[in-house]
């Protein structure tokens, strides 16, 4: 016959047993897995946009029918190199070229304003040919050695004053 | 009949009646027992969770579908360098059951400095399915951008949870 103590002992490795399978039904029921996360934030150096207004002066192109005028408006606050872009000129194609001060090598964006342009437009490091975009186009971020400049292609047709926005953003 | 006789007769009809008795008292039949065991529901990360590059201007967030793809709100810029990805996470169990999905709450990402953070919100299906004991479950989510957010490389870690429906 069992003693009172053994059969104690049997019930407590019973309920042991049972407390054990309870455990082992939620571990296969349910499970869990850590991901991961990132982003990249790139910094704004030019806190203030360079602003170029289609004008009359200083700059006025006509190349392939299309008529481009600009002008350097940096008489603002921020004007000059703190900006950290700098409009080098305007080629008989109306490619604008600017160039970017203040970093060493750099990852960079730039963003003109999609409803002050018409037609496409492209951007390209120096020495290359832009990529024929649409207006309100990114540059993909690139590494840029300090003093490299960026060109900026930009068309516009008909004659009406129009503003393009360039904004430069690195980090 | 003589005594003998009598007594013969009535041990023949005792043995007879305890025979029948236990008979009729007691019954045996065979059952079955079944059991299934599941195979154990399992999750492992794939992909991570990347909202890309952009700059922060004055602020807003950006927005990676699960399905893929990226959108911003507010004045966040994105640059097409990196356009970011959905993550991915694959499960594996038992045959064709589904299960439920539980997202964290939000979580931080964090610049390498320590310091800086973003919230972030992961999103998804509520529910998926296991096809011949597998799946793969992807992950969207919503980044919270400050207006300046101090540039640099973002990260952080969350977890994802499956069950059994």
């Amino acid at each position: 016959m069992m003693s009172r103590a053994a059969r104690t002992a049997t019930v407590g490795a019973g309920l042991s047993l049972a407390v054990a399978l309870t455990g082992a039904g939620l571990e296969a029921r349910a499970a869990s897995a850590t991901g991961s996360a990132s982003a990249t934030v790139i910094g704004d150096i030019a806190s203030l946009p360079i602003t170029i207004r289609f004008q009359a002066s200083p700059v006025e192109l006509v190349a392939g029918g299309v008529r481009v005028r600009l002008t350097d408006d940096r008489s603002g606050p921020g004007a000059g190199s703190a900006f950290g872009v700098t409009l080098i000129g305007v080629d008989e194609t109306g490619l604008a070229s600017f160039s970017i001060a203040g970093a060493t090598t750099s990852s960079y964006v730039v963003r003109t304003s999609a409803a002050e342009t018409s037609g496409p437009a492209g951007l390209a490091p120096d020495g290359a040919s832009p990529n024929r975009a649409e207006a309100g186009l990114i540059y993909p971020a690139e590494v840029l050695a300090e003093g490299q400049g960026i060109s900026i292609a930009v068309s516009q047709s008909g004659g009406s004053p129009r503003e393009l926005t360039v904004m430069v953003h690195y980090n | 009949m003589n005594t003998t006789a009598r007594l013969s007769l009535l041990a023949a009809l005792l043995a007879g009646a305890g025979m029948v008795s236990t008979s009729a008292m007691a019954a045996t039949a065979v059952g079955t027992a079944n059991a299934t065991v599941l195979t154990p529901i399992a999750i492992t990360a794939g992909t991570a969770l990347d909202f890309g590059t952009f700059a922060a201007l004055t602020g807003g967030s950006v927005i990676i579908a699960a399905a893929g793809g990226r959108s911003a709100t507010g004045t966040v810029f994105l640059s097409p360098g990196n356009a970011g990805s959905p993550a991915s996470f694959n499960v594996t169990g038992d045959g064709a059951l589904t299960f439920a999905v539980t997202y964290p709450g939000s979580f931080n990402v964090t610049h390498t400095n320590t310091i800086n953070t973003m919230a972030v919100t992961v999103t998804g299906a509520a529910t998926g399915a296991l096809v011949a004991g597998a799946a793969t479950l992807p992950v969207g989510g919503t980044l919270t951008v400050a207006s300046g957010q101090l540039a640099g490389s973002y990260s952080g870690t969350y977890t994802m949870t499956v069950e059994y429906n």
